[in-house]
């Protein structure tokens, strides 16, 4: 809280709490953003659909975030030591899928083709250059069957 | 070994402990202790939403078919019912820092109630559902409904490990609440100390933004 009373009492603290209607008010929030995000997944927006999901959720999460944990008036080292853990984790999750992405590309170093043929397994190295695809290859992209 | 004094209005009157030089820096220390440990909460539910991205970006059209055996109703009903605990959890807590302490021992009743909701939803309605038609993890996955797209079995096993860690954290939190009602009766909680409050707050807001997340991605987002 923001307000901290320093008594003479060293053992017990006097914080102010923030008024209920804060509270009240972010319990409003969040219920209407449920809401929304049920009410907007019946639509189809492509692609949009995920980031969509994750922008409301990411709201809620906010509103969660700030007031029902206080973040918003607590001391500033704690939000650093919480929000370190959203970079870790951009920093785990964003080389993995660039990895993911790129499984198919060229290693121009070796001039291999460094490719999947069963998504998730480990990578085979075929040592061979790479021959273009025929046409027919190209359309019937597989559905990995096992 | 009493470190605390009874006094007449059967209020346990906090003293801090001797490695503290006042009440206010062992309430702080507290919580930047309990921040970091949610710091590692995040990594290792992160880990599992890694994931989850990995897998849907091999198997999308997988995972657009599969989402639709979850039914919205009850994973919106949770939501609801999570988002409510985390309200009366902040209730109880401003109680105490009010003195009102009945007031206070109701709302954590109530968050004890809404959490075995939850819970009961999970397991009498959803597992239950999900074992009787086989749409399982790895090789219990009996399923026949989604034979046209590779690899369903992935989508529910990251959903049983997911939702499963998930429910394992509503169950500690339940424990928590429980502890928490006992020492409330015993009138430990108070404007001058609540700390036990505070951080179990802290954890149980973090299991309702784990569900945040956890809502959307499975039930919702095809």
């Amino acid at each position: 809280m923001a307000h901290h009373h320093h008594s003479e009492n060293i053992h017990e603290v006097d914080h102010e709490p923030l008024p209920t209607k804060v509270y009240v008010g972010v319990l409003v929030g969040l219920a209407f953003l449920t809401f929304v995000t049920v009410w907007v997944a019946q639509f189809d927006f492509g692609i949009l659909n995920v980031p969509i999901a994750l922008a409301v959720a990411t709201m809620k999460a906010s509103l969660v975030i700030l007031y029902f944990m206080n973040l918003k008036y607590d001391k500033g080292f704690n939000a650093v030591a919480f929000l370190a853990g959203f970079i870790f984790l951009v920093v785990f999750a964003l080389p993995t899928l660039w990895d993911r992405e790129t499984r198919d590309a060229l290693d121009p170093d070796r001039n291999v083709i460094v490719h999947h043929t069963r998504p998730g397994y480990p990578p085979q190295v075929t040592g061979e250059k790479p021959a273009e695809p025929k046409a027919e290859e190209k359309a019937a992209e597989p559905v990995a069957a096992d | 070994m009493s470190q605390q004094v009874a006094v007449a209005d059967k209020i346990v009157r906090h003293r801090v402990g001797h490695h503290w030089p006042n009440a206010e820096l062992e309430f702080s220390g507290a919580k930047l202790g309990f921040w970091i440990f949610l710091c590692t909460e995040i990594l290792m539910f992160g880990g599992l939403f890694v994931a989850y991205t990995y897998f849907r970006s091999l198997y999308p059209e997988t995972f657009h078919e599969a989402h639709k055996t979850l039914s919205i109703p009850l994973g919106t009903l949770n939501t609801g019912v999570l988002i409510l605990s985390s309200f009366t959890v902040v209730m109880a807590i401003r109680s105490a820092m009010v003195n009102q302490r009945k007031a206070m021992l109701g709302y954590l009743y109530a968050t004890l109630f809404l959490a075995g909701a939850f819970m009961f939803v999970k397991l009498a309605f959803e597992w239950p559902h999900k074992f009787h038609m086989g749409t399982l993890p790895a090789a219990f996955y009996t399923y026949d409904g989604l034979s046209h797209v590779p690899k369903p079995h992935i989508f529910y096993g990251l959903y049983f490990v997911m939702t499963g860690l998930h429910g394992i954290h509503v169950l500690i939190g339940m424990g928590l609440i429980t502890w928490l009602i006992i020492q409330g009766h015993k009138g430990v909680f108070y404007k001058g100390y609540f700390t036990p409050l505070e951080i179990v707050g802290l954890y149980w807001h973090f299991v309702d933004l784990v569900w945040i997340y956890l809502f959307p991605l499975f039930y919702l987002a095809g």
